[in-house]
């Protein structure tokens, strides 16, 4: 583990503990959720443009107790990665939160990056299409906690408007908690199988990003490497699934009360 | 006035302790439920077995079953019966050295099994499989 940090914060339970002074424009959560979109997309952003971590985010109440070993570095389960100018962070983690500490970390999130001074938190995740065997390429959707923000992210990346449905887990909390506390919050979705990890979907999320942020990331590699990412990932998507079906996952399929 | 003062802080303090206590409690009953998790995974130690992951898909008149076999050598045997779905097959050694590299446990992965339960009964001879890549399309009709 790296030694002397520069600075840490205990919020709502979790310790965010800083490698490096932190305070980018837009932070993007890349958490365990649908087809593991965001996770994929979280992890090849990181490796393609070698984005370092500069927070470590902890606890020992609500997480596993979990050491992350990567190239022989103890690490902490959960890091936030940053771009070298500093303006992009990437959340990513190694164990997937449990429907109680869901709560407790979305909040903790939001008000972190409030702190920081962030302007735009970004989830990104998959959203379950039955017929995804059939698509070559997924559908992009969007929901903004602003509709100038919505209109943006619709004009550079082609997203459509989810006009009605529910989301369910971190993000939700993450959209709620965003809109209370002023921060912007914009969800990428992208068709995707809902329990099998999905490099595909990733692929449509990870050129929406580069667009929004201009960031260059090149997916031939989740391309080429797809039946790679699918295998090593598959523990992952069974943890994962286990707590979507807990965290009622199932409510994302069915209609909103005020669609019927 | 300060006795009420101190009371009300005693009770809040008391109040924060047993709902940071409830959601300690709480989280750890979820990992509980890791435990059947690490059962399967030292049965996929020690046999070298995994599971393929499985989406069962219910089309009204038929099932979609999407497979998910990555690395698996193409003689994949595929059993049907009336409510079952039995799935077994090598997977390529080469393919698992490259993927896990130098994760030691990964390295004795060299089968795949599962068997599915539906929740109706299919006909089994009106059943067609195709091969996308990794993935494995099963459209079976249901009984009528």
């Amino acid at each position: 583990m790296y030694a002397n940090p520069v600075y840490e914060e205990e919020i709502d339970g979790f310790t965010f503990i800083e490698y490096e002074r932190f305070a980018p424009e837009a932070l993007v959560l890349a958490l365990p959720d649908v087809g593991l979109v965001g996770a994929i997309t979280g992890l090849h952003i990181v490796r393609e443009l070698r984005l370092r971590d500069v927070v470590g985010i902890d606890s020992y109440n609500m997480l596993p107790p979990v050491t992350v070993i990567i190239d022989g570095v103890p690490k902490h389960p959960v890091r936030i990665y940053s771009t070298e100018d500093g303006k992009l962070g990437v959340l990513l983690t190694d164990v997937p939160f449990t429907p109680p500490a869901i709560i407790a970390f979305g909040v903790a999130v939001v008000r972190y990056a409030r702190s920081r001074g962030v302007k735009t938190l970004v989830s990104v995740t998959g959203i379950g299409n039955p017929a995804r065997f059939e698509i070559e390429k997924p559908n992009l959707y969007v929901v903004a906690n602003r509709p100038e923000l919505e209109k943006e992210v619709i004009e550079k990346t082609g997203a459509k408007k989810i006009p009605a449905g529910i989301l369910v887990g971190p993000y939700s909390i993450v959209l709620k908690e965003a809109s209370r506390r002023g921060l912007d919050n914009v969800v990428l979705l992208a068709d995707a199988f809902v329990d099998i990890p999905d490099p595909g979907a990733a692929i449509v999320t990870v050129e929406a990003l580069s667009k929004l942020y201009g960031i260059k990331v090149d997916t031939k590699k989740l391309e080429d490497e797809a039946d790679k990412i699918k295998m090593r990932l598959r523990e992952l998507m069974r943890e994962t699934r286990n707590l979507m079906a807990k965290m009622g996952k199932s409510m994302e399929y069915r209609p909103t009360l005020m669609y019927t | 006035m300060s006795e009420d003062m101190f009371s009300l802080a005693e009770e809040m303090r008391r109040f924060i302790e047993r709902r940071m206590r409830e959601l300690v409690e709480a989280i750890q009953s979820e990992y509980v439920s890791m435990e059947k998790l690490f059962e399967e995974r030292m049965r996929m130690l020690s046999s070298g077995t995994i599971e393929p992951l499985v989406s069962i898909i219910d089309e009204g008149d038929h099932y979609v079953i999407v497979v998910e076999a990555p690395g698996v050598k193409s003689d994949l045997d595929i059993r049907f019966e009336p409510r079952r779905i039995i799935i077994e097959g090598y997977v390529d050694e080469k393919f698992v050295e490259s993927t896990f590299g130098d994760m030691v446990w990964a390295r004795s992965i060299r089968k795949v099994k599962g068997e599915y339960v539906l929740p109706e009964e299919i006909d089994i001879n009106g059943i067609t499989v195709e091969r996308k890549g990794s993935m494995i399309i099963i459209r079976a009709p249901k009984k009528r």
